[in-house]
């Protein structure tokens, strides 16, 4: 009898793999929400991704065309929920600079307070949240502890935990609590030993490292080609914020560091966040300092109507570079509004950076970009 | 640059366009379709535009004026400048070039247009719908789309 060698053609043709395609998603943990992801597989290796999305779409640039300026905030909450305070205020900031309205300082500095907050909590739910993809269930509860007391202090303040609806065209609408000040340097305290520890728990850990460093490397050129923003951006080492490169709002007064990494890996991605947490308290410290007596609305203001033009403002919000394109008739409803969000670029790399990766490694990829579906539906 | 020198440099290179400065420092072109191509060429390539980030990329219907808008927003990241392209397009044929080979964003943007306004982007590797299902009838963001769900809110 003849011997087959396991080197043999007849042995190789008859062991040959076959591509198949595996759907992840619309309802699966990892993907933080209604996101379908289709992968053609080669066993584990991942050949493409075809994201589909539209599965929380809500059509709300149409909705943006019935209601006048006032009444579109909320809905602008419901975008990037976890940092949606951000959102009411990249919604504000065309309708001020079309009609020329001034906020008064202090209304800058309580927008810029409030607005680094809910960074700070959108990036504790991060933290937890990417730990719980990588199998590290402990980082969960460590992220929500700190985000609950941010919380519960913007709570004290708007009003409510998450749908804010607090930044409004001219300012906002209430003053700060009384005892803003002690809960906030509280808030600060706490977090600065919170970020040690985050460190220590998650950061140094080897699993978490295995699974983020040199994964999902998105380079420099690439990350600028397809516009992504915020952390992405700049954990692929381009030293870029609109805080700073194009200021609004108060920004320009404040001292602070732009992190960035150095590969544009997983990794890379995880520390800038990380980095910026500090950044966010030390504009928050510095805000305190500085917060003037005053009024925080634009007094006599009655009628919203941008006059007849076209208004493109951006701002950075918790997950990047986050626009509004207002097309205005001069009535007090907006003819057009485009809302470009920050995940929806954010994502739009991901065909491009899970090629060659595993399964598993997807998930640590999609993590570290910190989507939020309903802000890439809209 | 600052916006005077923009709208100068882009008029002189494209005879056909028209400028007006915009609001929020953010100077405004308005190019015939056929020299969109050249003029995002131009403005992607050229060294001293440089313009490598792409911002937005949308569209704005018109059913009086019997046109529907193909608007791009541009920033350059090396010389911190902003300008918006504005074509108007034949609503009842809305066809662009795509400009997705020269900013890999403008892929994802140009599908949404698609999907909301019906504008064709010629050479696009891969206009699909993006929000709605690939069976949808019509395009949602038109001013004259009616369908159940909407029916009796304000247009």
């Amino acid at each position: 009898m003849e011997t087959i060698q396991p080197s043999s053609p007849q042995v190789k043709d008859a062991l040959k793999t076959e591509d198949y395609f595996v759907n992840m998603g619309p309802q699966h943990p990892s993907t933080h929400g209604v996101l379908r992801l289709v992968l053609k597989l080669d066993g584990e290796t991942v050949l493409q991704t075809i994201p589909h999305l539209g599965y929380i779409h809500r059509g709300k640039e149409r909705m943006s065309e019935w209601d006048v300026y006032p009444q579109l905030i909320h809905l602008t909450d419901r975008m990037d929920y976890l940092s949606g305070l951000l959102c009411n205020w990249a919604f504000c900031l065309p309708v001020e600079k079309a009609q020329g309205i001034v906020v008064p300082e202090r209304g800058e500095y309580v927008r810029v307070l409030m607005g680094e907050l809910n960074r700070l909590a959108s990036h504790c739910l991060w933290f937890g949240a990417y730990g719980m993809d990588l199998g590290a269930a402990t980082a969960f509860f460590y992220g929500f502890r700190e985000r609950e007391m941010i919380v519960d202090l913007i709570e004290a303040v708007t009003g409510a935990r998450l749908n804010y609806n607090y930044i409004r065209i001219g300012g906002v609408p209430k003053d700060v609590t009384d005892d803003f000040a002690p809960r906030v340097t509280d808030i600060c305290e706490t977090l600065k030993r919170a970020l040690e520890q985050y460190e220590g728990l998650v950061f140094k850990n080897v699993i978490f490292q295995e699974r983020t460093k040199g994964i999902g490397v998105l380079s420099r050129e690439r990350a600028i080609a397809y516009g992504v923003g915020g952390p992405v951006l700049r954990g692929s080492g381009v030293k870029f914020d609109l805080r700073k490169n194009d200021p609004y709002s108060i920004y320009d007064r404040f001292d602070f560091d732009i992190p960035v990494g150095v590969n544009g890996d997983c990794w890379d991605r995880s520390i800038v966040r990380l980095a910026e947490m500090r950044q966010s308290i030390r504009i928050i410290e510095q805000a305190m300092k500085q917060l003037p007596e005053g009024p925080v609305m634009a007094p006599g203001l009655k009628a919203i109507r941008p006059p007849k033009g076209e208004t493109y403002c951006r701002l950075e919000t918790a997950r990047g570079d986050m626009g509004v394109y207002l097309v205005s008739e001069g009535g007090p409803k907006p003819y057009r509004i485009k809302y470009r969000s920050a995940c929806f670029s954010n994502l739009s790399i991901l065909p491009e950076i899970s090629v060659g990766w595993k399964i598993a490694d997807v998930v640590s990829i999609l993590g570290s970009l910190d989507v939020v579906i309903p802000d890439i539906d809209r | 640059m600052d916006k005077d020198q923009l709208i100068a440099a882009v008029t002189a290179k494209f005879p056909s366009a028209t400028a007006d400065a915009g609001v929020n420092n953010v100077p405004c072109v308005l190019v015939p379709v056929a020299d969109y191509r050249a003029l995002a060429e131009f403005l992607r390539k050229d060294a001293a535009m440089d313009f490598d980030f792409p911002m937005c990329q949308t569209g704005v219907d018109w059913p009086e004026q019997n046109t529907i808008w193909s608007v791009l927003h541009l920033y350059s990241m090396s010389q911190n400048h902003k300008i918006e392209v504005k074509v108007a397009l034949d609503r009842a044929d809305p066809k662009i070039a795509t400009v997705c080979d020269l900013w890999a964003g403008c892929e994802w943007f140009e599908r949404e247009t698609y999907d909301m306004y019906g504008v064709t982007f010629e050479n696009h590797p891969d206009l699909r719908r993006i929000m709605m299902t690939d069976d949808w009838v019509g395009f949602p963001l038109r001013k004259d789309y009616r369908d159940s769900r909407i029916a009796g809110k304000p247009f």
